[in-house]
């Protein structure tokens, strides 16, 4: 009877009129929900971790002057350079000014040797940029990190200038062996990378971002802990007991760029699992295979073959470790509908 | 009795509302007409019982429930029936609507059988009553709720007074305007599904609330020794969720489509309990309801009693809003609601409050920068940014495995994604797919929850 009369009736010219008739009110838009949106952007999130990279950068203008200036705004603006022009070739939108461009340069910047010649440093950020992260897609679809990428790419290249470009630093405290080594290596004694010279520089900026829930612990703690007690079992066996493995086992961490590799590349959110479990397995992982890559090979580049590794893992990671989905434990092979039947 | 509740993961924080938990209800002056969908909830719709130019009186039967899970429908004013006919606009997509141009007299027949004193009828006669007065909570028949609990071994009423999303103040009002009436409901209901305990889940935050719930407890006339509290601390959206307030009160977690008595525990909210107050003692069935309207284009926010069915223009106009400068209007909340294409769009029994909003531009959506930030928040452990890329990429037979069928819709992870992505979306189109494979599970589906 009326559910037929209804069906004829449809949309009447009343009805449908007051959506579109501007005396009767607006022309509402619709969408789907949330209706409001939290603060946090990306850009925001890259200006905020370049902004946390800013003590280690004046660190190392203040060891190696404006030579590292130069270093890093020529891998920044190098970084930003390449991600506009390819954005303009491939006639994308999508504007290059959420930061990361310029993240990945001041990381690349501040991870290579502080003699290298200062063509080296926009070399590896056009390889970082343009190959590693665009090719692939862009921000977010990048399997290595760019800024470690772009820096294997120069150490390849270039390895001659590698080898000659350390330069050295001046102490910050006196004595040298023992407590004094540490001491100037946490401070700034160490030569290796431009930007990983100091690690209480890093430290405060990778606090900073911890506190801000940008980067998380997971990753750092595991790197840290899993290289610190590889580096001390094979320290040797006289050294294991000793107060000198132990100090060796610290100064590993603090040396050959590990501070900033674990602290702002290996927690990079797109080349890292997703799970807490899983992150403290990569990090792990990291560290370990940082110690194995510095006992058989280069001092200096063990941390960054090792996250790069590790990032080709990292999509394993995100597949068995997956959390347990609410309810889904109750349910165990029960489809809902048999449990309500069973009651 | 306070309680310590069990821990629950994710959700969001949000800074308590604007304080409609002061504002008195207010009751509108009946509309010259009203708009009754003829499904209000998820489930069947009802079927038609009058024709274009009946006379109806307010609380007659308009729509019969023919199915298990439908819920019948009734005329909210006195008045003629002027147009069955299917209504594109509201929220639930071209439902069949009943107008009935108001006439003003206020006539009132009842369909609610009067025999005897609810204390001495049976469990069942008191759910049929419920269900004749087609009162509906939180987006489900409450009588079909009731009786599957009753077959079960429910031993615990749990009343959720918390709120969908910080400024629906319905259950709040209604605690602090009528709570003899809610006391009312809440042992009715209490008796009709066998429980022996009660247990109120509130949240510390609301003030008025917590002094609403602490004098009913005080009563004794109420409270004889089996009623407990559950205050929560910075409860966190969406912990009224059902399946999420189980966990917390009960440390059960029970998967989507499972109904709470099998945790043991029957739900219902503040204004259902209400409702079945005056639907077994005052023969009234649920043809009015409270909204509360607000937002920033609201200069005067307030609390509604409104006819079920009033177009949603007639509440904007009575809270003075510029109806010029809305360019969209949210039936619900700001995270999980609904937003509508007609301004005179009929209130449901399902719709709590309303949002009109002036922005519409949403920011276009990035790349997904793999923060995690989405499922941090999650309160169903699933992974929205993944299942977002699988519902893009169509990986259809996937979704499964990322247990797609579990989300709850809650529109957290969209709400952190710093990216802008439309993850709710996403999966809801997702979830469209999944409901339509053989495999189907129980699914509250966005639509089905309004």
């Amino acid at each position: 009877m009326t559910a037929e009369n209804g069906d004829e009736l449809t949309i009447t010219g009343s009805v449908a009129a007051s959506a579109i008739d501007p005396a009767k009110g607006p022309i509402l838009t619709v969408s789907f929900p949330p209706y409001g949106r939290s603060a946090e952007t990306v850009r925001r999130i890259m200006l905020i971790t370049c902004a946390a990279l800013l003590p280690a950068v004046g660190f190392s203008v203040a060891l190696y002057g404006a030579r590292a200036i130069a270093s890093v705004l020529g891998a920044v603006a190098a970084a930003t350079a390449t991600e506009w022009i390819i954005c303009a070739l491939r006639d994308r939108s999508m504007p290059s000014i959420d930061g990361s461009a310029c993240l990945t340069g001041l990381l690349l910047a501040l991870s290579l040797p502080p003699g290298l010649p200062l063509w080296a440093a926009p070399i590896g950020s056009i390889f970082a940029i343009g190959v590693v992260k665009m090719v692939f897609g862009g921000l977010g679809r990048n399997f290595l990190n760019p800024a470690l990428a772009g820096r294997a790419f120069c150490a390849f290249t270039f390895p001659a200038l590698f080898a000659a470009a350390g330069m050295s630093v001046p102490k910050i405290a006196a004595g040298s062996g023992g407590f004094g080594t540490l001491a100037n290596l946490f401070a700034g004694y160490s030569g290796g990378w431009l930007g990983a010279s100091s690690t209480v520089a890093l430290l405060l900026g990778a606090v900073a971002l911890w506190t801000l829930r940008i980067i998380d612990i997971e990753v750092p703690l595991a790197f840290l802990g899993s290289a610190f007690l590889l580096s001390w079992v094979t320290s040797g066996p006289s050294a294991i007991l000793s107060a000198s493995g132990f100090m060796s086992a610290i100064a590993a961490l603090l040396t050959g760029g590990v501070p900033l590799v674990a602290l702002f590349m290996a927690t990079d959110p797109v080349t890292s699992p997703a799970t807490r479990r899983s992150r403290l397995f990569f990090g792990a992982g990291c560290g370990a295979l940082t110690v194995v890559f510095r006992n058989f090979g280069s001092a200096n580049d063990g941390a960054m073959h090792a996250v790069l590794l590790m990032n080709l893992t990292v999509p394993y990671f995100d597949r068995y470790f997956r959390p347990m989905a609410f309810g889904c434990r109750h349910r165990t092979g029960t489809q809902a509908g048999e449990l309500n039947g069973t009651k | 009795m306070v309680l310590q509740h069990k821990r629950f993961s994710g959700g969001i924080y949000l800074e308590p509302g604007w304080g409609a938990d002061d504002l008195p209800v207010e009751t509108l002056p009946s509309p010259s007409h009203v708009t009754i969908p003829l499904i209000q909830h998820a489930g069947t719709p009802a079927e038609p019982t009058v024709r274009v130019g009946d006379h109806v009186a307010m609380g007659c039967q308009i729509g019969i429930a023919t199915a298990a899970d439908a819920v019948p429908v009734h005329a909210s004013v006195s008045g003629i029936v002027t147009k069955i006919a299917r209504y594109p606009y509201s929220t639930k997509r071209n439902a069949v609507s009943v107008t009935i141009e108001n006439d003003g007299n206020d006539e009132f027949s009842t369909p609610i059988p009067c025999d005897k004193a609810w204390r001495e009828s049976a469990p069942a006669d008191i759910v049929e009553k419920i269900h004749l007065g087609g009162i509906i909570d939180n987006g489900f028949p409450l009588a079909d709720r009731l009786s599957q609990g009753r077959a079960g071994r429910v031993d615990t009423l749990l009343i959720n007074v918390l709120s969908t999303e910080g400024y629906c103040s319905a259950d709040a009002r209604l605690l602090i305007e009528q709570p003899r009436k809610a006391a009312l409901g809440i042992t009715i209901c209490k008796y009709a599904v066998g429980a022996t305990k009660r247990l109120f889940v509130i949240d510390e935050n609301r003030t008025r609330v917590v002094d609403a719930v602490s004098s009913l407890m005080a009563d004794e006339e109420f409270n004889d020794c089996d009623c407990s509290v559950l205050k929560i601390k910075k409860a966190r959206y969406p912990l009224h969720n059902e399946r999420l307030l189980l966990a917390a009160c009960r440390g059960v977690e029970l998967p989507a489509g499972a109904l709470p008595a099998e945790a043991g525990c029957a739900v219902i909210g503040i204004a259902a309990a209400v409702a079945v107050a005056e639907a077994v003692t005052g023969l009234t069935p649920l043809i009015r309801r409270i909204v509360t309207v607000g937002g920033p284009l609201a200069s005067a926010p307030k609390n509604l009693l409104v006819p079920i069915g009033t177009p949603a223009r007639r509440l904007l106009d009575a809270c003075k809003i510029d109806i010029g400068a809305i360019k969209k209007l949210v039936f619900g909340g700001a995270l999980s609601g609904r937003a509508v294409q007609d301004l005179e769009t009929p209130i449901s029994k399902s719709v709590n409050s309303l949002l009109p909003l002036a922005a519409t531009a949403a920011p276009s959506p990035g790349p997904c920068i793999g923060c995690r930030r989405c499922r941090t928040v999650c309160p169903m452990r699933l992974e929205p940014a993944r299942l977002s890329k699988l519902v893009i990429a169509g990986a259809g037979d996937e979704l499964d495995e990322w247990h797609i069928a579990e989300c709850i819709e809650c529109g957290c992870c969209a709400y952190v994604c710093p990216s802008g992505i439309n993850l709710v979306q996403h999966i809801a189109y997702g979830k469209l797919h999944h409901e339509r494979s053989p495999k189907r599970t129980g699914v509250l589906s966005h639509e089905a929850a309004l």
